[in-house]
């Protein structure tokens, strides 16, 4: 029997602290900001909803992360059927005008390759580099093996460097 | 072809790239709360039925909570009764006892930027309760982060207001200048509690790096290149960002003086210097700049240097009016990335980083001067990625307070001594000094 569990006054906690940190990551994986705010809301209402489930976790930020980054794959599904048949659906940039203001124009620069990339190879890039998670916790959180994590994560750096030399 | 070289390169600038995204994402979300952006015309927002079970999930989370904290705090009001109700953090530690003529100043100020309305939280250094609670006005964010006097009674802060300026054509844009810098002091009595919160100085257009006030109070001292200083006079003024230079404002007179950049003289990198963190020295007129260059143009390797600066000396170059204090060895152990003054000019403390086989460790050094022997104040266990550190110190320069990527405390005896703080001041803690005493 676990001495402490997860509760419904953490699961408050955790959407106070939290929130914020998991939108950034949806939002850097789609490249639109609102959709990421979107899928963490969702994430924290299903969350909700199985509050009976809750005490079998000790610390829900892994299966948070998991939930986003599938969450924002349902999105990327949901936007490439709509590009498909309709040509439609700009997203919103991750960033608004303004913030992007207060950011170097490097920055930016490696923001839109990174933004151009495959969405698979753009997950790994942003949780080993934003989240800092291992290449087993990346693993886990995709459900991949590591291998394909070292390989795609090689890949897409390889992609992010070749994009920024371009002219 | 890309090599390893620069694969590590593009790695480094991306991990820089999204945190620096996610922190100016950060300030904004602050932002937005504080200021509700209104409904532009003809754009309807996306209707949010599902948001209505969410609000009372919200709401049955929330009653929960409170009823919870309602119960803590009933327990423990017959010994904190003046307090303000805040939940408890377990975190802090008792004080130890501070060693004989080194007294511990008895204040400090935390910033909580989740706030509805930031909040700047005087805390009693004996049990980190919070004493008061200064909120900014509405719509200002800090940017210059908080800095005490030597006496730990008075607090500074730096704030922007973010404006839309009109441009050519009656549109309205977003610019550098569009922000507006100013100057805020408040004060703390013997109880703790906290007098008014006051607009010091002129503005400044733009937005200013971290601050350090002079030991008296009288004069602040920034350094521009961390922002996108624009100069004197209110924002949507025009004017071009300038390059890389330190800033003092008299706040008697209201003068601004600029010193700008060092220019190296040779090197395969250029002349590309930038200046880095600003202290004061006891006698208020000198002031201890941290600077670093590029060491070749192929690599991302820096080198580091502090110089003292004669601000009596009124503006100009920052080269012509200042003398080297310390500068790294070529080969660091221990690589210096920011340096402060103690008061009395015998020594720095230093944020450095340790490359070991295991990861990389912070680490905290005090550095005598001139002789540049270093001793080991904390060193954290060693992670796989560089975290963002800062840090800094009281009025003696005897007592600094070190906020990492998830801790905050202050150094004792090699020993990193947890503060209570709220975990969203350590999410702002990029660049930005979040803690002062």
């Amino acid at each position: 029997m676990k001495p402490s569990g997860f509760s419904a006054q953490s699961l408050a906690e955790v959407f106070r602290c939290r929130r914020s940190e998991l939108v950034r990551l949806g939002a850097f994986i789609l490249g639109d900001r609102q959709a990421a705010e979107d899928v963490v809301q969702d994430v924290f209402l299903r969350m909700h909803q199985r509050g009976d489930r809750l005490a079998d976790l000790d610390d829900p930020l892994p299966y948070l992360r998991g939930a986003v980054v599938n969450g924002c794959r349902s999105v990327l599904r949901r936007r490439l059927l709509i590009r498909r048949h309709a040509g439609q659906d700009q997203p919103y940039p991750p960033l608004s005008a303004e913030e992007a203001m207060l950011l170097s124009e490097e920055r930016r620069q490696v923001l839109a390759a990174l933004s151009r990339l495959p969405a698979r190879r753009r997950e790994v890039l942003v949780l080993r580099y934003y989240a800092g998670l291992s290449e087993a916790e990346i693993a886990a959180t995709l459900g991949i093996s590591t291998g394909t994590v070292k390989s795609t994560a090689a890949r897409g750096l390889a992609a992010l460097a070749f994009a920024l030399k371009e002219p | 072809m890309t090599t390893q070289d620069e694969l590590a390169r593009t790695a480094e600038r991306l991990r820089d790239a999204l945190n620096a995204a996610a922190d100016v994402m950060a300030e904004c979300d602050a932002a937005a709360v504080i200021t509700p952006v209104p409904q532009r015309p003809g754009r309807p927002r996306r209707a949010r039925a599902w948001l209505i079970p969410l609000g009372a999930a919200a709401c049955v989370v929330a009653v929960i909570a409170a009823s919870v904290l309602l119960a803590t705090n009933l327990a423990r009001t017959s010994s904190s009764a003046s307090q303000p109700a805040h939940p408890a953090f377990p975190i802090c530690q008792p004080l130890p006892a501070a060693a004989p003529g080194m007294a511990l100043p008895r204040f400090y100020v935390t910033t909580d930027v989740a706030a509805r309305q930031i909040q700047l939280q005087v805390r009693r250094t004996s049990d980190c309760a919070i004493t008061a609670v200064v909120p900014l006005p509405a719509g200002w964010l800090l940017t210059g982060g908080i800095s005490a006097t030597a006496g730990d009674r008075t607090f500074f802060a730096a704030a922007f207001s973010p404006k839309s300026c009109p441009v050519q054509g009656g549109a309205v844009g977003i610019s550098s200048a569009a922000h507006e810098t100013r100057f805020f002091r408040f004060a703390v009595n013997d109880q703790g509690r906290a007098g008014r919160l006051t607009v010091v100085g002129p503005p400044v257009a733009g937005i200013v790096g971290p601050i350090a006030v002079s030991p008296d109070g009288s004069r602040i001292a920034f350094n521009a290149a961390n922002g996108n200083f624009m100069g004197p006079g209110k924002a949507c003024a025009g004017g071009e960002a300038e390059g890389a230079a330190i800033r003092v404002i008299d706040l008697a007179t209201g003068k601004i003086r600029t010193w700008q950049a060092l220019e190296m003289p040779t090197g395969p990198a250029g002349p590309s210097v930038t200046p880095g963190a600003v202290s004061w020295l006891a006698d208020g007129r000198t002031l201890a700049v941290s600077y670093v260059w590029p060491t070749s143009m192929s690599g991302p390797q820096l080198s580091m240097a502090v110089a003292a600066l004669d601000t009596t000396s009124g503006g100009g170059s920052l080269q012509a009016h200042s003398h080297l204090l310390w500068s790294q060895p070529q080969k660091c152990v221990f690589c210096v990335q920011e340096a402060l003054i103690s008061p009395d000019g015998k020594s720095l403390t230093a944020t450095a980083i340790q490359h070991t086989a295991r990861g990389y460790r912070n680490v905290l050094l005090q550095i005598a001067l001139p002789s540049g022997r270093y001793r080991v104040l904390y060193e954290s266990p060693p992670a796989r990625n560089q975290a963002s550190v800062t840090f800094t110190q009281d009025g003696s320069g005897q007592h600094p307070i070190m906020v990492s990527a998830s801790q905050m405390g202050w150094i004792r005896a090699g020993k990193l001594v947890l503060l209570r703080a709220p975990a969203s001041a350590l999410q702002f803690s990029l660049g930005i000094t979040t803690i002062a005493w």
